[in-house]
């Protein structure tokens, strides 16, 4: 399965790319904001997308709905600090299909990955 | 072969091999003679058949005849083919031609010296190897001679192969070796054999020995020579300083006289005539006939040495040991270690040690956590974000630690699982003999008459499988006279001295 992950924090990335590489997924593609990400979208084709809130230049809900325009099947999950109730459900409404919110533990993390990628294929 | 022609001026040769008829004119032919159909007509009178080919040949020797000549002219005018015979199948082996060149090894400085010893006479084989092709005879093909009758040819013979298991042969001919082992080839046999036989010493005649099956050698092994057996190693002579390596057991019927430079590593296990400082790992049980001198040695199991006498050195080993007379009446210094297995000590100090630095480690990512927690209820974006790099550390931390702690449950069940002391000696146990017991020193203070046997003897409702090895009580530990069926405590005949860690000596290094 091929993720991408989307944070402008180098730190963030490491931690949820180890995450993913105790899921055992390898093929990650990293992208530190919403503009760097749509540019490399196409050619990598993710089926699943890990996003920050909080971005410079394109923020994640900025993504998502750019995103949303072409491709309404990839997953995507938020990961960020805005936790108020109006956030999660403007993200929801925009396109996202689960929401993290930081800080988080790794397994937290890897639960809400089982999680969309199981409704998805349900 | 010469038969000339009635007016004698025209000769016909045919060659004795009939593959070839000269023509030869001698000056003067009657000019009705010098046409083709007459010298084809002279040939076919010889059954000489005509070809196309004779026909231009014997045109152009009329051409080369001048009516005023006044010497002979000959030409060839029929040629035959000969037979090409078939070549013979033949066996081309990649691996026979064994003796390695003593080469300088590469990288080496100039003039640096060639090490004779690891020149080899075996070459061993490995499974999946290409060991050689067979090459298949080829078919001949006939010749015909002047007169067209059909010269037979001969095809070549193929290579006869009696192949056993070990050598599969592929349909374009290639053998591939189906076990490890070294080439024997005595037509038309052909196999891999498991067994090396070396029919007198292992020294400059043979070289180092790296064998992947088992060994026999009839005499011994000279100074410095090297032995890496896979297998069993069976030498009937005396081994001098050599290095022995066997994955299986070894037998050494002449013994072993290292004087403290030969080791010796068994992996399963070792029988000797007697061993002489020898530094010596065993896998499983020791078995020596006559003595053991001055020999660091380390058993993996049983130690079996009713007739032998142990004099010097020092011996591990994790179960029963049997010997004939431990020590000497001038009270050399010799150590047996009992119920130590040397690499799982090693292994559970190294787990130990790492232990702290991944607690610590753990124990400072959960202080700051709940620190950051506790003064911030709402962490702000950075504070969310160092929060969860210290909630992946405290994971991390802890993801390490379980496999740890796992390993050392196991290793604690496994050292007490191989961990025995059960001394037994039949003849005599002399003054000044140290045993090792657990974190225990016993000293003897005088000679002690066997048959005597020195148990470990823990009451069942002190064994905690789950508990790390505990110091051996020295109450526990009992000596009893097999004759007289009494018993005393090892602290009523032997100097002891109780020590927080094991402090006596090791073989980790030894072979």
């Amino acid at each position: 399965m091929k993720i991408m992950l989307i944070d402008d924090s180098k730190t963030m990335r490491n931690i949820q790319e180890s995450v993913l590489a105790q899921l055992g997924h390898t093929a990650i593609e990293e992208a530190c904001d919403g503009q760097d990400a749509l540019s490399k979208i196409g050619a990598f084709q993710p089926d699943l997308i890990l996003v920050d809130g909080n971005m410079p230049n394109m923020d994640g809900l900025s993504f998502v709905k750019a995103f949303r325009h072409g491709n309404k099947a990839t997953p995507v999950i938020m990961v960020t600090t805005e936790s108020e109730k109006s956030r999660v459900i403007d993200a929801i409404k925009a396109g996202v299909n689960n929401y993290v919110v930081k800080p988080f533990t790794p397994d937290l993390l890897s639960q809400r990955i089982n999680e969309t990628m199981n409704k998805k294929a349900a | 072969m010469g038969n000339p022609d009635p007016v004698k001026k025209v000769h016909l040769d045919i060659a004795r091999d009939a593959l070839s008829v000269t023509i030869r004119l001698e000056p003067g032919v009657p000019p009705e003679l010098l046409n083709v159909a007459s010298l084809i007509a002279t040939l076919r009178g010889r059954q000489v058949q005509i070809s196309p080919d004779v026909e231009s040949r014997i045109s152009a020797l009329l051409k080369s005849y001048a009516p005023d000549a006044t010497e002979q002219i000959r030409a060839v005018v029929a040629v035959g083919t000969r037979p090409i015979h078939g070549t013979d199948g033949r066996l081309d082996l990649t691996c026979l031609n064994n003796k390695a060149p003593a080469e300088i090894p590469p990288g080496s400085a100039e003039g640096a010296a060639i090490d004779h010893h690891a020149r080899t006479i075996v070459n061993a084989i490995r499974t999946g190897e290409v060991i050689g092709r067979v090459i298949e005879p080829t078919v001949g093909e006939d010749g015909f001679n002047v007169f067209g009758q059909r010269l037979a040819s001969k095809s070549g013979k193929p290579v006869f192969l009696n192949l056993d298991s070990t050598v599969a042969r592929t349909p374009d001919g290639e053998l591939w070796a189906q076990a490890d082992g070294v080439l024997e080839h005595r037509p038309p046999l052909l196999r891999v054999a498991r067994e090396l036989l070396i029919p007198g010493f292992v020294d400059f005649t043979t070289g180092n020995i790296a064998f992947p099956g088992n060994v026999q050698v009839a005499k011994g092994v000279r100074d410095c020579f090297e032995l890496h057996v896979e297998g069993d190693l069976t030498v009937d002579g005396l081994v001098e300083a050599a290095r022995i390596n066997a994955k299986g057991n070894v037998f050494l019927n002449g013994g072993m006289a290292a004087r403290e430079r030969g080791t010796l590593s068994a992996g399963r296990n070792l029988t000797a005539r007697y061993l002489d400082n020898v530094q010596c790992l065993v896998g499983r049980d020791l078995s020596v006939a006559k003595e053991i001198i001055n020999c660091r040695i380390g058993v993996g199991r049983k130690v079996l040495c009713e007739g032998c006498a142990v004099s010097g050195g020092v011996l591990l080993a994790t179960r029963e040991v049997s010997i004939g007379q431990l020590g000497t009446p001038s009270a050399v210094a010799t150590t047996v270690v009992l119920g130590r297995l040397a690499e799982l000590a090693e292994l559970s100090d190294q787990l130990e040690g790492l232990r702290p630095s991944i607690t610590a480690w753990e124990e400072r990512a959960a202080s700051r956590l709940e620190q950051i927690r506790k003064s911030t209820p709402r962490p702000t974006a950075a504070q969310a974000e160092e929060l969860t790099q210290l909630e992946f550390e405290l994971s991390r931390a802890r993801a390490k630690s379980a496999p740890i702690e796992a390993a050392q449950l196991r290793l604690r069940t496994l050292m007490i699982e191989n961990s025995r002391v059960d001394l037994m000696v039949h003849k005599k146990i002399h003054a000044g003999v140290t045993l090792w017991i657990g974190t225990i020193c016993a000293k003897m203070q005088e000679d002690i008459k066997g048959p005597i046997r020195i148990t470990h003897q823990i009451p069942p409702e002190l064994v905690d499988p789950g508990a790390p090895p505990r110091p051996t009580i020295p109450a526990h530990v009992v000596v009893e006279d097999l004759i007289k069926g009494t018993r005393v405590e090892l602290h009523q005949i032997a100097r002891i001295s109780k020590h927080d860690r094991y402090e006596g000596p090791s073989v980790a290094n030894a072979a």
